[in-house]
């Protein structure tokens, strides 16, 4: 009896462990965040990017503005982010649909005292803060002071000797008084808001490395040290290569084609299974002329690319030159059109450039990261991988930041991001301190990925320290390139990677094409080629008919003796 | 500006190779078609006018008799004919060898020159001989030449049946091809020229250079010319511009041949080379500077095309070859790529195509032995006109300079026994 008893709750204790296992599981696929918001100004565009950017990676996320949400998205949502930078007064059937849907709420901004859990909430204008939760910040960050609320305060942050409260918790609802959001101060909130908010994650942890900064001038012997070193510590990498690269000394364009020892070695390397990132085109949107090499971002004025050709670039600009907001938007329209087409004359040129080197591409990458959103959204129509740092607005280049997952930013077209949260040390300006403090945080982020980026150039010794420091951490699965699932598609060629690794690749029109991109590239030496052919077509005649004559000739001597036996 | 430099001598190289491509194809469909007319022309001649024939002579004694052997074996009505042997400042046995023929042959003179026009050079020579004949038709033959038995039968010809050409231009073999490597190169030299050079031009544009032997000439028209320049050194192109200038043309006919001693050694081959050159030189430079007045505007282009060889063609090819030199020993960074290499290899099998091919026009010519000639000829004959047409630049800027005498330089002749290869047809 009593035996029957114990299996009897043993098979009970069982079935609850499925249970719940089966539910964690079933809910881990369930995160579908809401995002909605009230904006007085196209500048905290940056934040809800931001937001968006940091749910991302964790479930589905809707972005839509509060005017126009509605009840049957709410019905899908399983939490609901509310940020309003405005101090306008909310519609109360919005503000009921926000509040009576009893999901997790996660709210933001200047106008949270009409929600009931934070009625008592009174803000004293906004600071910059120094520290979060005693944790020093490089950069400082706007905060919303609050000078009285009712709630419980999970995290606070520091401006100069007072402390604010930074996230509080209310009735079914959290605040975040956060004016601004930077990476830094997203890696120490994040797990706190999660927490709070409920969010349904995984433990997993991922790590991936990228040798990047490849470009047809980058010295063999470079890459190949740093690629034994990854070998060695069995670190699988992917490469970032910018397919031209302009000579300093005569100004021509060098590709890939013309180095033949070290496109040699990356043909060898993806044979081995090594995948490649498409780094831009040149690397340069002028070249000569920007210290920061930015391709997708004009350095110079520190805007949007305005004009296809970089001598009439000017800056952008900005809505105060405008009367109307509606005049700006169609302006800023145009513009992101040229946007669109330079970002597509150069993916192809890229694309086309280390395809037809025999080099597949499965992702793209911006190096410093540096664009409006048209630029990504243009990117997003040629590739569902993006490796780097993003720029989360379109004024300026101020914004640029990396999340701490993988992401899936909605202003970016929906491209999956993997981020560079992580580089060689140095010792100017990355000390391995800094790293291990990132990895510390990272860390504490569930579904956390350690973003590895290697300059070609860098210190070889201080590569194996760098990855000596980040193999301290088991937690980090390294990542290899060739497992992800990636897709590139251009006007002639498309390029499908599954998780096996296995490529796909569909070339339309290749001769037509690559003859296309060298009269674009080589004018001068096309037109030679072209002159080549013509003139060695000719000659092929002329000895055909050297030959013919020598022979009739031959006849007409024998034909001609015989008169005269 | 190494790529600048490069570029424009590839440029320079290619035009003027492409536009020997195109000649070439000219002078051959001219081959394969001037003989047709020949029926129709020998209708015509009947009333055949008097013609005169300059041989100028200066100290000729190696040659002399040689030439007007084949002089009175001429094809042409012995009463219509006057051959004039223009003694110029003789100091050997020329006149003592021409007077024995003289003496045979009535239509054989020897006229010595008198000042102001004794011993200043062949256009003088051939003055002197125009005030001394009254011949309608006047050939030139320079001295070492044996022109075939129906040559001046065919220049007339031509100009019979051509009325307004002012001049017939026949053709000219070497009769020491097989004397030296020299001569063998300036073999495939001649016929190219005359095959590519004339017969594409005239084939084309309908133009054609007086060589300065074997052609023909109407006595009006020289006449009216006043004469040949005495101040130029290539006489026969200084004629041919103004022959076109007033209106008229100069056909090329190619039936008419004659055979002719060229220089043996590389001595007397520079010299020669080297009047030609700045004869050329001259004359360019002198009609170019008045080209707006020219009347004829296809002579101008023709005036371009030697302007474009002794200036610009050789101009980018000197300076693709200093590129290249320098480039060997110092990286000019220059951005062309290996097609730049295929071009040189290409322009070489053209180069040897295209002689072939013109070759093959004549008998006997399109054999192994002058196949291995012409590759060789391309790197050593070829390359030594380059420092010839520098030379000569020089020589005939420091005349204008200076303003130095024009001195006429006289080729030396050579002892032939039946050396070339030499056939009637």
């Amino acid at each position: 009896m009593k035996y029957k008893v114990q299996v009897l709750f043993a098979i009970v204790l069982l079935l609850i462990g499925c249970v719940i296992l089966a539910q964690k599981a079933e809910a881990a696929k369930d995160n579908h965040f809401v995002i909605t918001y009230s904006m007085a100004d196209q500048k905290d565009e940056a934040i809800i990017r931001k937001v968006q950017a940091m749910f991302s990676g964790y479930g589905k996320t809707t972005q839509i503005s509060l005017d126009e949400l509605t009840e049957e998205q709410m019905k899908e949502a399983s939490h609901v982010i509310y940020i309003g930078f405005t101090k306008d007064l909310l519609a109360k059937n919005k503000l009921a649909l926000l509040e009576d849907s009893h999901l997790p709420l996660l709210l933001m901004g200047q106008n949270v005292q009409q929600f009931s859990a934070f009625k008592t909430i009174e803000l004293t204008g906004s600071g910059k803060i120094s520290s979060v939760n005693h944790h020093s910040l490089d950069k400082q960050v706007n905060l919303l002071k609050i000078k009285k609320h009712a709630g419980d305060v999970k995290s606070t942050g520091l401006q100069f000797d007072k402390e604010w409260p930074l996230i509080i918790q209310g009735k079914n609802a959290v605040y975040c008084a956060l004016a601004d959001i930077n990476e830094e101060v997203q890696q120490y909130i994040q797990p706190i808001l999660f927490d709070l908010l409920h969010v349904k994650t995984t433990n997993e942890k991922q790590a991936f490395a990228v040798i990047g900064n490849i470009n047809p001038q980058t010295p063999k012997a470079n890459l190949k040290k740093k690629v034994h070193i990854l070998r060695q510590h069995n670190i699988p990498f992917l490469l970032a290569l910018t397919p031209a690269s302009v000579n300093s000394g005569n100004k021509t364009v060098v590709q890939f084609e013309d180095k033949k020892p070290l496109k040699d070695e990356l043909l060898k390397l993806q044979k081995e299974g090594v995948a490649f990132i498409a780094s831009g085109y040149s690397g340069e949107y002028e070249s000569g002329i920007s210290q920061q090499s930015m391709e997708f971002w004009n350095a110079k004025t520190n805007s949007p690319i305005t004009s296809l050709e970089p001598y009439k670039a000017q800056k952008m600009k900005t809505q105060l030159a405008f009367p109307s907001e509606k005049t700006f938007d169609a302006y800023r329209v145009e513009i992101g059109a040229i946007e669109r087409e330079y970002t597509q004359q150069r993916i192809e040129s890229s694309v086309n450039s280390l395809t037809n080197n025999g080099l597949y591409p499965i992702a793209f990458s911006i190096h410093n990261g540096a664009g409006s959103s048209y630029v990504y959204q243009e990117i997003a129509q040629h590739f569902s991988t993006y490796f780097g740092e993003v720029s989360f607005s379109d004024e300026n280049d101020q914004n640029r930041m990396v999340q701490s997952t993988i992401t899936r930013p909605k202003f970016m077209g929906g491209i999956t991001v993997y981020p560079y949260n992580l580089q060689v040390i140095n010792r100017v300006d990355y000390h391995a301190a800094m790293m291990k403090t990132m990895l510390d945080q990272l860390v504490t982020i569930d579904q956390s990925v350690a973003g590895l980026f290697i300059d070609v150039s860098d210190d070889y010794k201080d590569l194996e320290t760098s990855l000596s420091i980040i193999r301290q951490y088991p937690q980090f699965t390294w990542l290899d390139g060739r497992n992800i699932t990636a897709s590139v598609h251009t006007k002639h060629i498309t390029i499908k990677q599954n998780k096996r690794g296995e490529q796909q690749l569909d070339l339309q029109n290749k001769y037509i094409y690559k003859v296309k991109q060298e009269l674009q590239n080589k004018p001068f030496e096309f037109v030679l080629w072209c002159l080549f052919i013509l003139v060695l077509l000719f000659v092929i005649i002329f000895f055909i008919n050297v030959l013919r004559l020598r022979f009739t000739l031959k006849k007409r001597l024998f034909e001609e003796r015989k008169p005269h036996g | 500006m190494a790529n600048i430099l490069f570029y424009t001598s590839l440029i320079l190289i290619w035009l003027m190779l492409l536009y020997h491509m195109f000649l070439m194809q000219g002078g051959y469909r001219h081959f394969k078609s001037y003989e047709k007319v020949i029926p129709e022309w020998e209708k015509k001649m009947i009333d055949l006018p008097t013609v005169s024939i300059f041989i100028p002579a200066h100290n000729e004694e190696v040659v002399i008799e040689q030439t007007l052997v084949a002089m009175s074996r001429l094809y042409y009505p012995k009463d219509k004919l006057d051959i004039i042997v223009i003694a110029d400042n003789c100091s050997d046995r020329t006149v003592e060898l021409a007077s024995k023929f003289t003496e045979k042959y009535p239509f054989i003179r020897v006229l010595e020159t008198k000042p102001p026009n004794k011993g200043k050079g062949k256009s003088s020579a051939l003055n002197e001989a125009l005030a001394n004949s009254t011949s309608e038709v006047i050939c030139v033959y320079d001295a070492d030449n044996t022109p075939e038995k129906k040559a001046v039968w065919y220049l007339v010809m031509g100009l019979i049946n051509d009325p307004k050409a002012a001049a017939m231009v026949g053709k000219f073999r070497v009769i020491n091809a097989a004397q030296t490597w020299l001569t063998r190169f300036i073999n495939i030299e001649t016929i190219c020229f005359q095959w590519m050079a004339q017969g594409g031009r005239w084939r084309w544009f309908g133009v054609a250079t007086i060589p300065g032997t074997n052609f023909a000439i109407r006595r009006a028209i020289i006449e009216q010319l006043g004469g040949w320049d005495v101040k130029a050194l290539a006489e026969d192109t200084e004629l041919t511009i103004r022959v076109y200038n007033m209106g008229h043309h100069i056909r090329f006919f190619p039936k008419a041949i004659t055979w002719e001693q060229e220089p043996e050694t590389l001595s007397v081959w520079w010299k020669q080379r080297t009047r030609w050159a700045r004869g050329n030189q001259y004359v360019v430079l002198k009609f170019l500077r008045h080209f707006t007045t020219l009347k004829r505007k296809r002579i101008i282009f023709d005036l371009f095309y030697f302007f474009f060889t002794y200036f610009l063609f050789f101009f980018g090819v000197i300076v693709s070859n200093i590129l290249f030199i320098v480039n060997l020993f110092y990286n000019l960074h220059l951005s062309i790529g290996n097609v730049a290499i295929a071009l040189w290899i290409l322009a070489f099998l053209l180069f040897l195509g295209e002689v072939m091919i013109t070759l093959s026009i004549e008998k006997n010519e399109m054999n192994r032995k002058n196949f291995f000639y012409v590759i060789f000829m391309y790197f050593t004959y070829s390359q030594m006109w380059i420092v010839l047409v520098v030379y000569s630049l020089y020589q005939e800027t420091k005349r204008m300079i200076f303003k130095e005498e024009v001195k006429w330089y006289k080729t030396e002749r050579f002892s032939q026994k039946d050396k070339g290869d030499h056939k009637d047809d």
